[in-house]
Parts: C-alpha cells; sequence; structure tokens
C-alpha cells in the first residue's frame, strides 16, 4: 500500500469564499441545486449528493449574545481508517484505495443506502437519478495522477491542504502550538491522531474550538458498534414485555373462569 | 501566454548597426526593444523580460539573492524589468550618492559613467547627476536630480490635483441621519449631482430613519455576471439585507422574514437576514440602525435564486467630483415587515 494520503483543513486560515465549494462541482460535474434558506450565507444546510464539499458558516456568541467570531469551516467526508460506510456496504462497493482513500464504485452500489446510516458525519448521500450512494472521491482521478483534489488546488489561503498523512500531521501540530502561542486557547486538532476515534481521520481538522461548535461529534462513534448492546437489550425488553403479559393473561383467565 | 504577455519578435530584427537583435518568434529581453512598427508583439510592456528566453519563466525563480542583494533580484520577477523599488534615483543624493549606506540602491559611477548598484535604475542609466534638462527623448524635460521621471516636472508631489482638494475634509453623504460635526458644510459642495429628477429625490431622517450600505458578496461578479453561472448562484438562497438583531426584534420580524425596505427613489422586496455581524451605530448621541444589502440580483438569472429585486434602484446617482465614483453607497432607507 502506497503512503496514506490525506487532507489537512486548518479552519483559521478559512475565509469563507467556497471556492472549494465551486471547484468541486466543476471538477466532478455536479449540478447545481437550488438553494434552501439557512439562515446564513451557509448553502445547501447539509452535504447531498450534488455537493460533497460544504463551508459550513456560523456565528459564535458570547454570554450576552454579543458576537465573539464568525466561523467558516469547510467541511468534507473524512475519509475515515475505520470507515462506517464501508463496513456497512454488503455489496462490496465501497472500498479502500492503495492511498488509504475510501471510494464508493457506482457500478457495484445496489442503493440500499445502509452507508447514509451508518455515516457518523452524515456525508454519504443517495443519488435519486441513478440510484447509487455518493460522496467525496478525494477526486480519485486526481490524485492517481499526481494532482491533488480540486478544492485543496483552488483554495486561495491554503485553509485546505493535500499531502501524505505523516507530513500534515506534523504540520498540523505545528500550526495549533503557533496557534496557542498567539492566544488560540481552544486551537485543536480534530481527527489527526491515528490512534484516536475511528482510526484516525484521513480529513482531519484544526479547529478553534470544541468539535461541537463546528457540528462534529466529540468522540465520532460507528452506528453499528451499538449493535450488540442494543439486540441484547432487546432481548432483554422482550423477555419482560412477554413475563408482563404471562402475568397479565394469567390474572384475566382466573377471572373468566370464575 | 506567458510569452505573448512578455512580448516577442514577429519577424527577424537587427539592431542599430544592423547586427542581428532578435529572429522571428524569439522573446524579447528589455521593453527597450519594443517596436512601434509591428515587429515586436507585445501583450503588456511591463512585463517584458518576465520571459527572456524559450522555456524560461523568471516568476519561478528561488534563486539565494547574491552576497549584498538584500532586494533579492533572483526571486520570482518584479515589473517593470525587475525592478524592485520605482524611483529608486531618489535614494541617492543629487550627487549621486547614496543618502543611507545601509539602505543603498542605487549611486552613479563616475568612472563607468552610469548609474549602478542594488537595484535596477530607475533613472535614464547614464545621465549624469549634473545634467541639464533634457530637451528631446523619452526623458524630455527630466534633468540629473529629478527622480520622479513619470511627473513631466520630474518632482514628487505632495498633492494631486483634486477638484475638492487639496487639504482632506470630511463631508456627510448628501442622506445622512447627523449633520455634519467636523465641518461648517454638510454636503461635498461640488459633488457630481445627475440632474434625473425624481431618480435623484433624497430623503431626510425623520422619514427614512436607517443607514444602508450597498456591497459586494465574494462568491458573486458585478450586478449579473455571476447570475448566469449555476455554481455561483446556488451559493446564495436569494436576495437578502443584512440586519442586526436589535433593530429586527424592534420592527417585529425574524431571520427569514420578508422585509420591504424603501427610499425616495424605489422600493425592494428582499429576505432578512438577521445577524449579531449588524451593529447598531451611535451618532451624535443617536441610537442608528444599519442594514446591509447586497446588490448582485436581478430580474435576470439562470435559476431561482439569481434573480431578485434591483438595489441600486434604491441608491441616488450622485458622484464623487474627481472621478465620478459613486458617493450614494451609504443612503437612508425605511425598513418594514411585509404583511
Amino acid at each position: 500500500m502506497a503512503r496514506t494520503l490525506a487532507m489537512f483543513t486548518d479552519v483559521s486560515l478559512c475565509i469563507g469564499c467556497r471556492a472549494c465549494q465551486v471547484a468541486c462541482k466543476q471538477w466532478n460535474q455536479l449540478a447545481p441545486e437550488e438553494p434552501e434558506w439557512t439562515g446564513t450565507y451557509q448553502n445547501h444546510a447539509h452535504f447531498t449528493d450534488k455537493s460533497y464539499r460544504l463551508v459550513r458558516f456560523f456565528e459564535e456568541t458570547d454570554d450576552k449574545g454579543q458576537i465573539k467570531q464568525w466561523h467558516m469551516m469547510s467541511d468534507v467526508c473524512k475519509h475515515c481508517a475505520q470507515a462506517g460506510c464501508l463496513e456497512a456496504c454488503p455489496t462490496g462497493a465501497i472500498y479502500r484505495t492503495e492511498f488509504g482513500t475510501v471510494n464508493i464504485n457506482q457500478d457495484i452500489c445496489n442503493g440500499c443506502r445502509y452507508c447514509v446510516s451508518a455515516c457518523p458525519f452524515g456525508v454519504v448521500s443517495f443519488n435519486r437519478d441513478t440510484g447509487t450512494a455518493t460522496k467525496c472521491t478525494f477526486c480519485n482521478d486526481r490524485i492517481h495522477n499526481g494532482l491533488g483534489p480540486a478544492c485543496a488546488k483552488a483554495c486561495p489561503t491554503q485553509s485546505i491542504r493535500f499531502g501524505f498523512r505523516d507530513d500534515l500531521a506534523g504540520v498540523a501540530e505545528k500550526r495549533v502550538e503557533e496557534l496557542r502561542k498567539h492566544g488560540y486557547k481552544d486551537a485543536q486538532l480534530y481527527g489527526a491522531d491515528p490512534k484516536g476515534d475511528l482510526g484516525g481521520l484521513n480529513a482531519f481538522f484544526l479547529l478553534l474550538g470544541k468539535p461541537a461548535l463546528y457540528g462534529l461529534p466529540e468522540k465520532p462513534k460507528l452506528p453499528q458498534r451499538n449493535v450488540l448492546v442494543d439486540s441484547l437489550l432487546s432481548i432483554g425488553s422482550a423477555l419482560v414485555v412477554g413475563l408482563g403479559a404471562l402475568v397479565a393473561f394469567r390474572g384475566r383467565g382466573g377471572r373468566g373462569d370464575a | 501566454m506567458l510569452k505573448e504577455c512578455n512580448g516577442y519578435a514577429t519577424d527577424d530584427i537587427v539592431d542599430k548597426d544592423d547586427k542581428p537583435l532578435y529572429k522571428k518568434g524569439e522573446p524579447l529581453k528589455t521593453f527597450g526593444h519594443l517596436r512601434d512598427d509591428g515587429s515586436t508583439a507585445c501583450g503588456n510592456w511591463i512585463y517584458t523580460g518576465i520571459y527572456p528566453e524559450e522555456g524560461k519563466n523568471l516568476a519561478l525563480r528561488r534563486e539565494k539573492p547574491k552576497e549584498g542583494d538584500y532586494l533579492g533580484h533572483g526571486w520570482g520577477f518584479v515589473w517593470p524589468a525587475n525592478r524592485r523599488i520605482i524611483y529608486n534615483r531618489a535614494s541617492a543624493d543629487p550627487s549621486g550618492k547614496p543618502w543611507s549606506e545601509k539602505k543603498k540602491l542605487i549611486w552613479w559611477d563616475a568612472e563607468a559613467k552610469k548609474w549602478v548598484g542594488n537595484d535596477v535604475p530607475d533613472f535614464s542609466p547614464t545621465m549624469a547627476p549634473d545634467a541639464p534638462r533634457a530637451k528631446d527623448g523619452p526623458f524630455k524635460g527630466i534633468s540629473g536630480t529629478d527622480a520622479f521621471i513619470m511627473n513631466p516636472h520630474g518632482l514628487g508631489q505632495f498633492f494631486a490635483s483634486i477638484v475638492d482638494g487639496p487639504f482632506p475634509e470630511h463631508y456627510e453623504p448628501f442622506e445622512s441621519p447627523t449633520k455634519n460635526l467636523l465641518s461648517k458644510v454638510q454636503n461635498n459642495p461640488v459633488a457630481k449631482v445627475y440632474n434625473i429628477g425624481d431618480l435623484n429625490k433624497l430623503g431626510t431622517p425623520d422619514k427614512y430613519p436607517y443607514i444602508l450600505t450597498t456591497y459586494r458578496l465574494t462568491e458573486h461578479h458585478a450586478a449579473g455576471m455571476s447570475r448566469h453561472v449555476p455554481w455561483l448562484s446556488e451559493l446564495f438562497f436569494g436576495h437578502f439585507a443584512e440586519i442586526g438583531p436589535e433593530m429586527a426584534k424592534e420592527l417585529g420580524f425574524q431571520n427569514g422574514d420578508m422585509i420591504t425596505v424603501e427610499t425616495p427613489r424605489a422600493k425592494i422586496r428582499v429576505r432578512a437576514l438577521v445577524t449579531e455581524r449588524i451593529k447598531p451605530f451611535v451618532i451624535n448621541g443617536k441610537k442608528v440602525y444599519q442594514v446591509g444589502i447586497p446588490w448582485h440580483w436581478g430580474y435576470q438569472g439562470v435559476m431561482k435564486s439569481a434573480r431578485g429585486d434591483i438595489t441600486n434602484d434604491l441608491v441616488a446617482s450622485l458622484g464623487d467630483p474627481t472621478t465620478f465614483i459613486q458617493e450614494s453607497k451609504a443612503l437612508l432607507c425605511n425598513v418594514r415587515k411585509e404583511a
């Protein structure tokens, strides 16, 4: 396997220009969609089958309701080392490339949408026209030709950087230190640690606050990890309900005899 | 394309002494070689020299500077002629000696009879410091001490020629919520006011109490071009006005409600985007709210989100007296929630 490729998104550098969103759509030839009202500059509200990149806009306010910071964060498929979508896929359409990225083979996908619900980040979307699941591929065709994804190429501030995962992790560490030194005490990396949640994310982030501020799960978890406990609990509750029913029926039967 | 910007010979060229200078198609090395007889072609003279020979792009240079070259001439290319500091004759005194040893740029070499130094001279390379005013040629009117060669007199200027100058003065916009506190004169008396009747009717703060500012958004270009690009048009829901939460509360509307914004010239319907980013002002002791409206929308566009009312209908046609650039980007308006 080749060295793992990764994308490092430094939100402290994002200016919210959305060049990444447009570059993504242009390279991948994704159709435009009529936007919905989100109450902010953000469009669209969430990832869709035609929007693989999404700049999230939100205003952070203090206790008095005064604005602290206007945040912009360019979000994308995380290409998790333990990918929920890949594990859930029953047809083998979702596969891992030699670069460690996760792709969906459109010819094999049967449109069951298990991956859609298995993604802890709400990235995978269902395309009604083709009947298949779609998501960001890190521009698979580009990276196999040494070009790097369209979004990273378009980013004017190098907020989105693309490269080998081990190199980028070093860059990210240094950047966090620098930001902390300059007073951004809550600056932190999200998904950069390969020993962390989901085995690390191949698209990792530098955040200026807690992940929850950006709508990211604090501890991302694969939904299928709940299956065993939930099944046991279901069996348990079925037993309790069954016993209760037995008790109830026995009581009524007694009255009927009398 | 860089070669076309740089310029190239369209024919074989010889110099004054009939020696071959360029073969047909060769890129030019300096803008001094450009000719007005069609034997050279050039996209823009300031870039000449950036592509001095086939395949060589000086903008890509990342050389370490040579000893003493603190201006880094081996790093990239600076137009024109890779000169780092313009009017660098001014770094030397009238006799041609640098004013400062530490910050010297160019100086007169009396033996070689030319200007030499750390930078590419922005001066006639062979004009001595004691040379009288040139009678003709590209340096006509310039003497050996006149560093500012682009001015006809060769001297620096404290003031540019503007209609309402030379001293700066603060004037309130034609529609202002306050009287001018810094000057007895309220508006610029020489502003360009277009005589277009009712379309230039001005409002007063009692009827139009809110400040309105219009502006652009990064994602859109001008007032129509990006409306025909669906990938850009989908980035905003549609026409909107940014309004602070206090003002929205006072007028009884919420984020996403339709509102009407009115000036004496026109009224438009937009969606209110209520945001903490828009703050009220305290002007002359009075709290005044501000409304911000981007002006990219119009009646034509490739999709629904690209179409909307025209912000510039609200704006009066007034110009800065020197450039005629719009004076009326700050104006007054009234806002009400749509029933």
